[in-house]
């Protein structure tokens, strides 16, 4: 498999994830998208900071991963 | 997204056929498994690195992939929203720490001077004792601590101890009472032998000057301790009570006046939002207010894509921005505002329903979405607005993404009541949100 093919899966599953789904590879496993929240938390100064929601992608092996 | 619709997707983008696009799937799968068994890491350009150790294989993510998956949330910074302690913390309920010391010493204290109190009474032979000693309290205490005992009062000696003890009950607020409690036992076994000695009248005079001295001696240091400790304590509560002001004042008073101040906040910078908000030039009408029963199917099956529009461009000046700048994006005041004139009368000056209300933008409101398309942005104000609620739409100024739409829903006065009011909002309408100042 050349560079240039794996560039463009790359690419591809980025968009998937991007669109905000996740992207199983079969025998692998799967990159699903993670969203976190808003929260709250205090800092140092004991005042209240209102932390904005987050998105992240995280990789499950196959064996945790969904398959079809 | 199952594994046959992306291989048909793969299909459709690279214009090969299912079974080209699944072997080549499979042949990528492959690559990765044996890069990771070879080296134990495989870059994924854009993407980012997969790594494999113990624990197995992990992703880690590109930086700029990183930021462009949350580019919904370009502009949304942490924020100093509250310095009240007890703000709607839900999740990290901390305890009060500032609490503890000064509730256990109180505790302490009372069930001290409880016991005392018990045991004192449990020592009085003479019920009538006690009344004598508050009669004698007044005396003593206003009598010069260092005052040389006389002869006389030598009868009296026997409620001194007593009188004391009284004393350390009423005083009571005191959370220092630790000197007392060496000194307490004397005054008992003084009392014990001076009522022992009262049948002897003979008592040779030396004795009786040194059960006057020492008598003395106890009681003139407390007086002392007292007064000095009553004025200590006034002092400390003029402190405290001047400090509480000067904070107040000072300190929270312009925090919570100003817009929230951003963490890390690094000067603000007003530059593009104005230009880019002349150049859209947001004249469309508003639309009266719709039911909120429509809400619901307006906003069912719309992607994450919203955005708010609060009125008249001419609302937005350096004064109104709201938001200061965190590192690289800067938020200006909703535009699209009604003027006061238009809202209804009946209609609160906070809230999630009905017009948008520019005196109620020093307040906070719960963030939708932020989006680079005005055109949808505007389409998601519109919804929201015609759905009922007060929806805003602020532009966010960010270096990385360029002038976005920040769409929100709702004008409160606290965040507990946006946090209150977002709790019982459908999911599907406020799946994710920030609060924020307006």
């Amino acid at each position: 498999m050349d560079e240039h093919q794996i560039k463009k899966i790359s690419a591809l599953i980025k968009e998937r994830l991007l669109a905000g789904e996740s992207v199983p590879l079969e025998g692998i496993g799967t990159f699903s998208r993670i969203h976190e929240p808003q929260y709250f938390s205090r800092d140092e100064k004991g005042r209240t900071v209102a932390h904005p929601p987050k998105d992240t992608v995280q990789f499950s092996p196959e064996e945790l991963g969904e398959r079809e | 997204m199952k594994q046959l619709d992306f291989i048909q997707y793969i299909a459709r983008e690279l214009s090969i056929s299912d079974e080209e696009s699944q072997e080549l799937l499979r042949e990528f799968s492959v690559h990765l498994n044996n890069e990771l068994n070879k080296t134990a890491s495989v870059q994924l350009k854009g993407l980012g690195t997969l790594k494999k150790d113990i624990l197995g294989i992990s992703l880690d993510l590109d930086p700029s992939f990183a930021i462009e998956i949350n580019y919904k949330y370009a502009g949304m910074q942490p924020i100093v929203v509250s310095d009240d302690f007890n703000v709607g913390i839900e999740e990290n309920e901390e305890p009060e720490v500032d609490n503890e010391p000064e509730d256990e010493p109180e505790v302490d204290v009372e069930r001290e001077l409880e016991e005392e109190q018990e045991s004192v009474v449990g020592n009085e032979p003479e019920p009538d004792l006690d009344e004598e000693a508050n009669d004698n309290i007044g005396v003593e205490v206003d009598s010069e601590p260092e005052q040389e005992p006389e002869p006389e009062e030598q009868v009296d000696l026997a409620d001194g101890p007593d009188s004391e003890v009284e004393d350390e009950s009423e005083v009571d607020n005191e959370p220092e009472e630790e000197p007392e409690v060496d000194v307490e036992p004397e005054p008992e076994e003084e009392q014990e032998s001076v009522v022992e000695n009262e049948p002897e009248p003979d008592l040779d005079e030396e004795a009786k000057a040194r059960i006057a001295k020492r008598t003395a001696s106890l009681r003139s240091p407390k007086t002392t301790k007292k007064s000095n400790r009553t004025l200590f304590y006034i002092g400390i509560g003029v402190v405290f009570i001047a400090a509480v002001i000067a904070g107040w004042q000072f300190y929270l008073k312009p925090i919570l006046d100003e817009p929230a101040m951003l963490v890390g906040d690094s000067g603000a910078e007003q530059s593009n939002v104005t230009e880019a908000m002349d150049s859209n030039s947001i004249s469309e009408d508003q639309q009266p207010s719709g039911a909120l029963d429509h809400e619901k199917n307006g906003l069912e099956g719309e992607a994450l894509d919203t955005m708010v529009m609060n009125e008249e461009s001419s609302i937005i000046s350096p004064e109104n921005s709201t938001s200061r700048i965190n590192t690289d994006s800067v938020v200006s005041a909703p535009i699209m505002a009604k003027n006061v004139a238009e809202i209804p009368v009946d209609q609160p000056r906070y809230g999630l329903m009905g017009e948008v209300d520019t005196r109620a933008n020093d307040g906070y409101t719960l963030v939708l979405f932020s989006l680079s398309n005005r055109q949808s942005a505007m389409e998601k104000y519109e919804l929201y607005r015609s759905a009922g609620y007060r929806s805003l739409l602020s532009p966010v100024n960010s270096s990385r993404f360029g002038l976005m739409w920040r769409v929100s829903i709702g004008q409160f006065s606290t965040v507990e009541q946006a946090l209150e009011v977002a709790k019982e909002l459908p999911k599907d309408i406020i799946e994710d949100y920030f609060i924020t100042k307006i």
